[in-house]
């Protein structure tokens, strides 16, 4: 037979190296897979022509997001088509099964630099996203005043977990940068910490390269992927430490205790950073842990390979649990009111007291295209055909190693969340919960997609496959990102992105240069986040800030002005020209919590020009501000 | 007892230079560099050379540990001396950071130099650290092309949001002592114009022309004159072109402020 592909080749699967006692290396073992069969053939894939189709992709992409700057309407294909470029070859490779295993990790790493690239080419050099700037805070306050913990009045909980923003702040001090330069440069480098860490980590869970090619594939379909988890934002970074940890614990042995316990301190060290860096994520990987070592103590073979995990989970929630009594009680209020509200109406969704929220509707009531409908429904329905088809392929093979039960449990956490999507309050915890309950589902999916794979898989499958794939990416685009958000489209009100203008942050750069900083101020919502940074001034706290601005008369807000020692009020005229695509002009529970059907009156924004001992300082055509220490 | 190895000794040497670089006035272009080598390899590397983990892994995996553990050792040892009370600066950091860098070299060292093995020549190091054989092959070219295209891709979006910039003119006036400060910032495209008027409602108004190139900033002070009704509203305009609309408008009242 002259078919290459039927060539039997070296084994597929990941070479275990140790060193001996006397230093030296030794291959211990040729790890098969208990769900791959393999038969390996000569790569028919060069690295160099997937940098070319990813670097393609991006080019495309980067053209959508000119032509969307410039105002053209149908932008949005040639960024689905850029997307599809960069990702559709490296999931060919990842679904191949001829591929190498430094090819799939250098396809993982173009994955993981290829999707970045999008981030950094929707806005190179400047924060847009809204969470950026409240981070951004607290690099400015540490970079600054040299300390932890100064109160951040964009976000309070962003200074009590202060690890990416002491990095960046160090990192920007010693390399001469900008705060916001440095932020690239870390969160790229998080970003392939990320994906590396992760294939690791599947790969010596599963102990076959494919699967973890392939698991992370899926991971980058995770509706954090693409936006959330590219910002320069906390969880950004901390899903990289706790990639190392992760990789780290999982690269122990019980057959080499040695290596064991110094593996177990560089996964340590990494916990500890990603316990000082991110609640949520610190509190998913303990919880992992915990789950592990449960299942591991089930675990009732007589001879086990898996090295315990007991300690690294008890460290893990022990340093969680501390940071959160001793240095961030604020967070568990925050945390719990995200719970709290997101359990309160899947009850009342399951009690009948109120319906399911439109799906694929955006605050402003514009209904999705039938296309991108069809596509967010699709990779749902992928994910949930793929993840029974990928637990029975683990259960029936009756050696599953504890560590790929536990993912295989963390997997049964996706469809819980899928209930919470049904409702306003529970679609974000459900968000939240994306990028951590992916992890299993990524690999459940990989380990029965690494089983049809096996001997080997013939063209129009994998080409199937690897599009089914893209779906799923696509679907968690498409679920994550709304339409207006998804390119650098031109300004509009109260659409956070697309809020950030220059004039907004010349205003805001003008109150720092004539006013000083740390003055108190009433602004919306956008505008809020440019004071916060580009001003370092003290926005006040959004309750109070919606009840000035938003109100029409202005006795209360004057009363408000008064109590609260407000000192300017910035005033954005545009806030009148559209109904917000976000959780509102200022906060989501403004107005009595109902959702405006049409824009914010002029007159709230007008009744400062009339109001007494109220000075009009600065004007720069849409922006206004309004000195109001006069009536305090 | 065997000669020490020499990579520990050339790493703590390139960490020297790094703490050094970091703390002096060079250019970003050369302290970015040292300070990604200071914050992102070095820690990590050390830290694994420590534990003796530099030889039992994989390549990727060791990578992996050394980046993945900077990171995690910046962010403990950031916050560590944050939360010690101490100015938690880059040069402090960097300083503390260097010397745990030597200490775990140092440690490597010690251990090397007691322990009777014999695999720790420079070669072997050396070899360790081999990227497994990749073929290059024709590929290069697709390689290159790959990376041209997304610097393009890169450039687009620069030139691109660059020219997105507005065309703003900030007008302001803020009370100073006797009078007040007038600003006038224009960032069209090219030198204007603008008239601006200062003065009480119904009372005699000041006017005078002033000329602002592209990016810049115009500022004085208007000392206001006796002739003005005290505690009355001072209203300032701006207009553009010789229109006699105008375009900016602000107005200080007579209640004294903090401006």
């Amino acid at each position: 037979m002259n078919d290459r592909r039927d060539q039997l080749a070296p084994q597929e699967a990941i070479v275990a190296v140790r060193t001996d006692v006397n230093g030296h290396h030794a291959k211990l073992r040729s790890q098969t897979p208990f769900f791959v069969r393999a038969h390996r053939v000569p790569s028919a894939y060069s690295l160099g022509w997937i940098a070319l189709t990813s670097g393609l992709g991006l080019f495309v992409v980067s053209l959508a997001d000119l032509r969307a700057r410039l105002g053209l309407d149908s932008s949005e294909p040639l960024f689905w088509i850029g997307l599809v470029i960069l990702v559709l070859p490296i999931a060919l490779v990842l679904w191949s099964g001829s591929a190498t295993r430094a090819e799939r990790i250098g396809a993982v790493i173009l994955l993981g630099l290829g999707l970045y690239g999008v981030r950094v080419c929707y806005s190179p050099g400047t924060f847009v996203f809204f969470d950026e700037f409240s981070h951004w805070r607290t690099a400015i306050d540490i970079g600054s005043t040299g300390a932890l913990f100064t109160a951040n009045p964009l976000q309070p909980t962003s200074a009590l977990f202060p690890g990416l923003e002491s990095f960046t702040a160090v990192f920007a001090s010693l390399a001469g940068l900008r705060i916001d330069q440095a932020a690239l440069l870390v969160i790229g480098a998080a970003r392939i910490v990320v994906v590396v860490g992760l294939y690791l980590f599947f790969e010596r869970a599963s102990g076959s390269a494919r699967v973890a090619g392939l698991a992370t594939l899926m991971y980058a379909a995770n509706q954090s992927f693409l936006v959330f988890d590219q910002q320069f934002a906390y969880e950004s970074f901390a899903l990289a430490l706790a990639a190392t940890a992760l990789a780290a614990l999982a690269a122990r042995s019980e057959e080499d205790r040695s290596r064991s316990w110094r593996l177990a301190v560089v996964a340590m060290v990494a916990i500890a950073a990603t316990v000082v860096t991110h609640h949520v994520t610190s509190y998913a990987l303990a919880a992992f842990l915990v789950l592990w070592v449960l299942v591991w103590s089930l675990d009732r073979r007589p001879v086990r390979t898996e090295a315990s995990p007991i300690a690294a989970a008890a460290f893990s929630a022990a340093a969680a649990g501390a940071w959160l009594l001793i240095l961030a009680p604020a967070v568990i209020e925050y945390l719990v009111g995200i719970l709290h509200g997101g359990l309160q109406q899947v009850l009342q969704l399951m009690g009948g007291r109120i319906s399911i929220r439109p799906l694929f509707t955006g605050r402003d009531g514009v209904v999705a295209p039938v296309a991108e409908r069809a596509v967010g429904y699709l990779a749902t329905f992928l994910t949930l055909a793929a993840l029974p088809a990928g637990l029975w392929t683990i259960l029936r093979s009756g050696r599953a190693r504890p560590l790929t039960l536990t993912l295989g449990l963390v997997a049964l956490a996706y469809p819980a969340s899928l209930v919470f999507r049904l409702t306003t309050a529970g679609a974000e915890m459900a968000n939240r919960v994306n990028a951590f309950t992916f992890v299993g589902v990524a690999f459940v999916i990989a380990i029965w997609g690494a089983s049809l794979m096996a001997p080997r898989i013939s063209a129009a499958p994998r080409i199937l496959l690897a599009g089914a794939s893209v779906v799923v990416l696509a679907g968690g685009v498409i679920a994550a990102v709304p339409p207006w958000m998804r390119l650098p489209y031109p300004y509009r009100a109260a659409a956070d992105t697309r809020s950030f203008t220059t004039e907004g942050i010349d205003a805001a750069q003008w109150t720092l240069d004539k006013l000083g900083p740390h003055r108190a101020f009433v602004t919306d919502r956008s505008n809020r986040q440019l004071l916060g940074t580009y001003g370092y001034q003290d926005p006040l706290p959004e309750p109070v800030i919606a009840q000035i601005l938003l109100s029409t008369q202005p006795v209360v807000p004057r009363q408000l002005i008064a109590q609260s020692h407000v000192d300017f009020v910035l005033v954005d005229r545009r806030l009148s020209t559209a109904v917000p695509l976000v959780d509102g002009y200022v906060m989501r529970t403004e107005m009595g919590g109902v959702r405006p059907t049409s824009p914010l009156d002029p007159a709230a924004l007008a009744k400062f020009d009339t109001m007494s001992n109220v000075s009009r300082v600065f004007d720069s055509g849409n922006i206004q501000i309004f000195d109001v220490s006069g009536i305090r | 007892m065997k000669p020490a190895s020499l990579e520990p000794i050339l790493a703590g040497a390139v960490a020297v230079i790094a703490w050094l670089a970091v703390l002096s006035s060079a250019p970003a272009f050369i302290r970015t560099p040292a300070a990604v080598v200071l914050l992102g390899v070095l820690p990590g590397y050390a830290l694994l050379k420590a534990l003796g983990l530099d030889k039992s892994s994989v390549i990727v995996e060791r990578a992996l540990l050394v980046v993945g553990a900077s990171l995690s050792l910046v962010v403990v040892l950031s916050v560590g001396i944050g939360l010690l009370g101490a100015e938690l600066r880059g040069p402090v950091v960097a300083t503390v950071l260097t010397g745990a860098i030597l200490g775990m070299l140092a440690l490597r060292l010690l251990v090397d130099w007691r322990k009777p093995s014999e695999d720790a020549s420079l070669e072997d190091a050396a070899a360790q650290w081999v990227m497994p054989h990749v073929r290059v092959r024709r590929s290069a070219i697709a390689w290159v092309l790959g990376a041209v295209l997304a610097v393009g891709a890169l450039t687009i979006a620069v030139v691109s949001s660059q020219s997105a910039q507005s065309d703003v003119v900030q007008f302001w006036a803020t009370r100073a002592p006797g009078g007040a400060t007038v600003g006038i910032r224009s960032n069209v495209p090219t030198a204007s114009t603008y008239r601006f008027t200062i003065g009480p409602t119904g009372a005699d108004i000041m006017s005078r022309d002033v000329t602002v190139a592209s990016g810049q900033e115009w500022q004085a002070f208007v000392a206001f004159p006796a002739s003005w009704p005290p505690g009355a509203t001072v209203v300032a305009n701006l207009y553009a072109n010789g229109d006699t609309i105008p375009f900016r408008a602000v107005w200080l009242t007579p209640q004294p402020s903090p401006t």
